[in-house]
């Protein structure tokens, strides 16, 4: 079973042909050649027996009249029926009348004078038939006739013969249609392993099998296909994943990178103006210190700290960014107005950087469409980071911004400076977070690298794109664009744009809400020189009860606070006195926590680090 | 059992087991006799052997009565007529023309005057001639077997059967 299953497909199929053929073929022919021989005898019997019966039948005449010349002659006539060898015919008595024999054969045969001491049957090949004589029902003796079957036996030997040439012929033919027949089957078989095997050698999973039959070999081969398209999807998934994974893990690593500078980078950058804050608030301290040196000293304490603050924005930013956090709350926004306080924020820091050399300008064409449906504190932010950018890279020069162009489509903003500019090879790499450019130069600039990084997520988020032109030692310029969506409403004031007037001769009853005392403190020695009158309560609860007890006009409600939060605080309060102004005061500097708070039923919020421009201007506006 | 060359017997009884023989081959029209009668004319000789023969001897499975007479009864005619050495031959042959009535003879041309089986020596051996038209003639049924054992056929009926063996 072994031997066999170790042969091929194509001898596997001959073998099965062959065997079938031949095996049918030569039981065939045993039973046909058993069957002829039967009938060959058979027929020989009879016609011997036959041949006998008329001979007698002939020889009733003579031997009635005791003819023997007559007789004989009758005999004599077996030399024309062949096989036939020797005739005797016998009396009624048994004694033999006459016989003949054929010359040949006389050696073989010998008749006796009695029909019973004849005995011819020794010899293998001579058989005896026995005809009585018979007429009218009067017996008149016995013919004895042999017969040689050796002619018989030639015949079947003959047909035999024949019959094995034909099994010859047939199997030769069999053989040549088990040849074409294994090419049939073997062929397609023997076709699917060299693809395979080509497969398997040159890794090509683009090979195909085909085959214009419909058979279970074309089921075969459409499997097989199928698997092929199967497998060499998977690869291309497979190595699109590994691109992927190798551009993922490439930018990880720099990442990585990115953030250890970040963090080396961000030490010094908390560590500088910490450093001031502290060294100089201990000079402060100190008994020697001349009083005429401590304004000098708290203003750079305040500028670091102003420093600091930016700086944790930014990375809050970032982080919010990144987080899919931020929200965008687009509504109809008054562009020119908002460049306008922009010119009037920058000349303000400019002022404060004591930036004298450097000219702000703002090109507004104010005949343009003002109004655009866009998210306009992401927008001044975006603004206020590129004004920001210019004025830390520039030293010398001016830095000019405004609307560039306005099409039905986008409105582009720009910001130019002739700061230091940067090479061409590094603008793409600019707008990367973490990323500062490290040249000797730039060393003297400080920032954690968030700045750009953020302005650019913020564009995209308000659907727009940004993009640089500089060149190193002349200048750059920024610009962006964003949706021209036109606003329904002609004229609008919104709260970044909106001013108010501030009456600060009027006398207030303020409630502090603020369980850090620290912070009370500061509020009070920021308000106490104002006409007001101002009280205390350490938690929301205590508001509540003061609120009862004492008239306000406006409370500063600090948000997260014991016993009482800010917002159950201010909804309490609201119900009963909705004409009390509350401003909410938090560090919560997200548009949803500010919302939040607005919902609560705060009439306005500012966020801490208190700056004390804002909060007058909120207290005292109407 | 007729005798061979190696046991001669006489020309007589031959002659009878002949003639019994003959009445092998011969069929005869039906009739409601259950007598086969025998009538020798002019052969005494042959009589005596003939009724020493059929004493015990039947022919056809009907009684055989052998009867010596020259004149044929009419109200009573022979199967078998045996014709010996006499000289008004055609009287018989017309009285018996046409009638089933087997007749044999064994002198010389007897054949051509009209009988239909004449027995005659030839070389030592006992042969018989057949007149086959007078066979047809009297609607007597003659087996092939004797005609195939008849040394001469006189008038054959058909001209190509003529043989002379």
């Amino acid at each position: 079973m072994q031997r066999i299953g170790n042969i091929s497909i194509k001898g596997k199929i001959i073998l099965l042909i062959l065997s079938v053929t031949y095996g049918t073929m030569i039981l065939w022919s045993v039973f046909v050649l058993f069957q002829h021989s039967n009938e060959t005898k058979k027929t020989f019997n009879q016609s011997m027996q036959m041949n006998a019966k008329i001979i007698a039948d002939y020889v009733v005449g003579p031997i009635s009249f005791n003819d023997t010349i007559e007789t004989k002659n009758i005999l004599k006539r077996i030399n024309s029926i062949p096989s036939i060898i020797g005739i005797a015919a016998y009396g009624t008595n048994k004694q033999l009348i006459t016989n003949y024999i054929l010359n040949e054969h006389k050696p073989n045969i010998t008749y006796s004078y009695n029909i019973e001491k004849t005995t011819i049957e020794d010899q293998a090949n001579i058989k005896s038939f026995v005809g009585e004589i018979v007429y009218d029902n009067i017996h008149y003796g016995t013919i004895i006739l042999h017969a040689n079957t050796t002619e018989i036996q030639d015949q079947i030997q003959n047909y035999a013969k024949t019959l094995l040439f034909f099994i010859f012929l047939l199997g030769i033919l069999a053989y040549l249609a088990a040849l074409y027949m294994q090419k049939i089957i073997s062929k397609p078989i023997q076709d699917l392993a060299s693809v395979s095997r080509q497969i398997s050698e040159n890794n090509d999973f683009s090979l195909r099998v085909h085959r214009s039959t419909q058979d279970e070999i074309t089921e075969l081969y459409n499997a097989f296909n199928n698997m092929l398209a199967q497998i060499e999807s998977r690869d291309r998934i497979r190595t699109e994943y590994e691109i992927q994974l190798t551009k993922a893990k490439t930018k990880a690593e720099e990442a990585d990178k990115l953030k250890t500078s970040f963090l080396t980078n961000m030490s010094h950058e908390l560590r500088t103006p910490m450093n001031a804050i502290l060294g100089f608030s201990s000079l402060l301290l100190e008994e020697e210190t001349p009083c005429g040196q401590y304004k000098s000293f708290i203003e750079i304490i305040n500028e670091s700290g102003n420093t600091l603050l930016n700086l944790v924005d930014d990375i809050l930013d970032i982080s919010k960014i990144e987080a899919g956090q931020i929200d965008i709350k687009k509504e109809d926004t008054n562009i020119h107005r908002l460049l306008e306080e922009l010119l009037l924020s920058f000349n303000e820091i400019k002022h404060q950087k004591k930036a004298g050399e450097i000219a702000l300008f703002l090109e507004n064409n104010r005949n343009c469409k003002n109004l655009i449906l866009t998210d306009p504190y992401r927008l001044r932010q975006i603004l206020m980071n590129l004004l920001g950018n210019a004025l830390k890279f520039t030293d010398v020069g001016n830095i000019s911004f405004g609307i560039e162009s306005i099409t039905k489509q986008k409105v582009t903003f720009y910001v130019t400076d002739t700061g230091i500019g940067i090479s061409s090879e590094q603008i793409p790499l600019i707008f990367e977070r973490f990323r500062k450019i490290d040249n000797e130069k730039n060393r003297l600039f400080r920032g954690a690298g968030l700045g750009l990084a953020i302005t650019k997520k913020l564009v995209e988020l308000l659907d727009g794109e940004i993009w640089l032109e500089s060149q190193l030692g002349i200048g750059s310029t920024f610009r962006f664009s964003i949706p021209n969506v036109i606003s329904d409403s002609k004229e609008i004031t919104n709260n970044l744009v909106k001013r108010s007037f501030a009456d600060t001769t009027k006398r207030l009853n303020i409630l502090i809400a603020e369980d850090e005392s620290n912070n009370y403190k500061y509020l009070y020695q920021l308000l106490f020189k104002y006409n007001v009158n101002i009280s205390w309560a350490k938690n929301g609860q205590e508001a509540i009860n003061l609120c009862n007890i004492k008239d306000f006009d406006v409370i500063l409600m600090d948000i997260k606070m014991p016993i009482v939060d800010g917002y159950k605080a201010t909804k309490i309060i609201k119900a009963t006195f909705p004409t009390i102004k509350i401003i909410a005061q938090t560090a919560y500097a997200g548009k949803t926590e500010l919302e939040k708070v607005l919902e609560a039923g705060c009439d306005d919020y500012i966020v801490k680090p208190i700056n004390p421009n804002k909060l007058i201007s909120k207290l005292f506006s109407n | 059992m007729l005798p061979d060359n190696n046991n001669p017997i006489d020309e007589t009884s031959l002659k009878v087991a002949y003639i019994e023989r003959f009445t092998r081959f011969v069929e005869w029209p039906q009739d409601s006799s259950n007598e086969f009668i025998i009538q020798i004319i002019g052969d005494t000789e042959l009589y005596d052997a003939m009724q020493a023969k059929f004493k015990t001897h039947s022919i056809k499975n009907k009684k055989t009565s052998v009867i010596n007479s020259s004149e044929i009864d009419e109200n009573n005619l022979p199967q078998l007529l045996i014709i010996g050495n006499i000289n008004k031959i055609e009287n018989y042959i017309l009285k018996t023309a046409n009638k089933p009535i087997l007749t044999i003879s064994n002198e010389t041309s007897m054949c051509e005057k009209g009988v239909m089986i004449n027995l005659f020596i030839h070389e030592k051996r006992l042969r018989f001639e057949v007149n086959e038209q007078a066979l047809r003639n009297s609607k007597l049924y003659v087996n092939y077997r004797l005609m195939q054992m008849a040394m001469r056929i006189i008038y054959p009926v058909n001209n190509q059967n003529a043989t002379n063996r």
